[in-house]
């Protein structure tokens, strides 16, 4: 039997912990700890591909209906970024992506390239996930390996990019954010927002109290699931509502993805109390060797989104999001689980916009609807990636994807470049001519983010 | 001795941020000799899980009036302040408790 093959019959439920165990030891993780740590994602693991195999088998039916009933042409179903955390950690990149990351950020800070320390172990996944996606594209381990440093590459460097501005704005102190689905929006919100203050929009205010008290019950997943259920039922069986057997159908399909957009949260959540013991390590490690530098510790933006604006932005998104996803001709997509991720896709928007709620809910929907037509092209790659990882989707099913992952122009870019040679050496060569113009001009970058620069400031 | 109180943890996704805050502050609560209930939820969902909530710990920013103290997370998970944030914590849980 190849290694391969032994690999592929125990799977990643098994195989994952195993990793992680010895990972875990390795870093002087107190075995009882280790072992339980590597259990947990192993349960995780298996409580995702159940919640994904039932979701997809209960409301494959109903949405492909929907497509031939209503001509709602939405087919691919979307299963959140928890199930594309999972995917992504059970994949061959997965494994190695912890370390890998580790050595990279450790040789990436001796070389001055950032000067952040990312402590945010949990969302390593993000460089795995592009990874896995280069190697179902590409065939080949070493380029999915390379795809994931070149994404924690430019994290970091996006990530030293708005540290003043974000410290500004959020008070964190001597942290920056890492968090691939945050920071990739930068570049883009910087220039929709300089034309839109060009437009004299920044002067337009809504009030973030009024929008979260009326859209409060909007932002309860268990809500959204609900409403989307029952819309997905009503779509697919809108020409027989006369009959009882439709309506059994329709409430079913409210109560599954309420069901599964309240429960669904659970499995991450332990596995993430598995890698919490590692990660800790990690910290513990790194803050030894500290402040010999001024170092900023690279965190998850969840520490963000509790702010007014980002939070207004985000439940306003959850409406237009539905709409745009109808309206659009090109999307295939049907937002449900990721509808609740908007808060970090708009966290790094609003210190550059200026805490302005519309400003980021227009270049929130412009980017949707960019997204929209990204997501569509990717998902049979993210579906063919969750397959070569063990997932069981139910048969019919025409795609499952993340919606907060497949918008992801940095994940489309980087796997095309991979496939080709010429690729790699340009997606190389823009991060160095990038990296270069941040070295060589920091205080105007800063300043592109909405940094303000103090009278403190040499 | 009084019944164990209990913390809500919330973060963005009541996932990730707030899983990794609440098991360290629950170890280091323990490490003082006291025994904590520990709720996590998703930012959105706040005013629907306060019901016998003592305590807001949030990796968030969270703002607003809640009826009960509101004490930032974050020092747990950078590791920076750590003590700090569990005095102020005990500390609040304690005049909670002389009320």
């Amino acid at each position: 039997m190849t290694l391969n093959q032994f690999f592929s019959s125990l799977g990643a439920p098994i195989i994952l912990p195993i990793f992680i165990f010895i990972f875990a030891i390795a870093l002087k993780v107190k075995p009882r700890d280790a072992f339980k740590s590597a259990l947990l994602i192993g349960i995780a693991l298996t409580g995702i591909n159940m919640v994904v195999g039932f979701f997809t088998t209960q409301i494959t039916p109903s949405v492909n209906d929907m497509v031939k009933n209503s001509g709602v042409n939405l087919p691919y179903v979307d299963v959140g970024w928890g199930a594309a955390a999972a995917i992504a950690y059970a994949s061959k990149v997965g494994l190695m992506v912890i370390p890998l990351a580790i050595v990279v950020n450790l040789i990436a800070l001796a070389l001055r390239m950032t000067d952040t320390l990312n402590l945010d172990v949990w969302n390593f996944w993000h460089y795995a996930f592009v990874g896995a996606l280069t190697v179902a594209f590409t065939g080949s381990l070493w380029l999915g390996f390379l795809a994931a440093v070149i994404a924690e590459l430019v994290s970091l460097l996006l990530a030293d990019w708005m540290q003043p501005s974000a410290q500004q704005y959020y008070g964190y102190e001597g942290v920056s954010f890492t968090t691939i689905s945050s920071v990739e929006y930068i570049p883009f919100a910087i220039a929709i927002n300089w034309v839109l203050d060009r437009l004299g929009l920044d002067k337009v205010k809504l009030d973030p109290e009024n929008i979260k008290k009326r859209m409060a019950v909007f932002g309860e997943p268990w809500f959204i699931g609900l409403i989307i259920g029952l819309l997905i039922g009503i779509a697919a069986y809108w020409k027989s509502l006369g009959t009882f057997q439709s309506w059994v159908t329709i409430l079913t399909d409210g109560i599954v993805v309420a069901a599964v957009m309240h429960i669904f949260p659970l499995m991450p959540q332990i596995l993430m109390a598995g890698l919490v013991p590692i990660s800790k390590s990690v910290r513990e490690m790194f803050s030894k060797r500290g402040a010999a530098r001024q170092i900023n510790f690279g965190m998850d933006t969840a520490l963000c989104v509790g702010e007014a604006a980002t939070l207004s932005t985000a439940l306003l998104m959850i409406p237009i999001t539905i709409v745009l996803m109808v309206l659009l001709p090109y999307n295939r997509f049907l937002w449900i689980a990721d509808l609740v991720s908007f808060p970090w896709f708009v966290a790094l928007m609003t210190p550059i916009t200026k805490g302005n709620i519309l400003k980021n809910t227009i270049i929130a929907t412009v980017y949707i609807a960019i997204g929209d037509l990204i997501i569509t092209k990717i998902t049979p790659l993210f579906t063919k990636a969750a397959i070569d990882a063990g997932w069981q989707v139910a048969a019919g099913t025409a795609g499952i994807g993340a919606g907060s992952e497949g918008i992801s122009w940095l994940h489309y870019s980087i796997y095309h470049a991979m496939a080709n040679p010429l690729g790699i050496i340009l997606a190389v060569a823009v991060y160095a001519v990038a990296l270069w113009g941040f070295k060589t001009h920091r205080k105007a970058w800063y300043r592109a983010c909405g940094y303000v620069e103090e009278p403190s400031d040499k | 001795m009084s019944d164990p109180k209990t913390i809500l943890v919330v973060c963005g996704s009541g996932i990730a941020t707030s899983t990794a805050a609440a098991l360290e502050l629950k170890e280091k609560l323990a490490e003082r000799g006291l025994k904590v209930n520990v709720k996590q939820c998703d930012v959105f969902s706040v005013a629907g899980n306060l019901a016998g909530v003592s305590l807001i710990a949030s990796t968030c920013a969270l703002k607003g009036d809640f009826g009960v103290p509101v004490v930032s997370a974050v020092p747990l998970l950078t590791g920076i302040g750590t003590d700090k944030v569990i005095d102020e914590i005990v500390r609040k849980l304690q005049e909670k408790q002389e009320k």
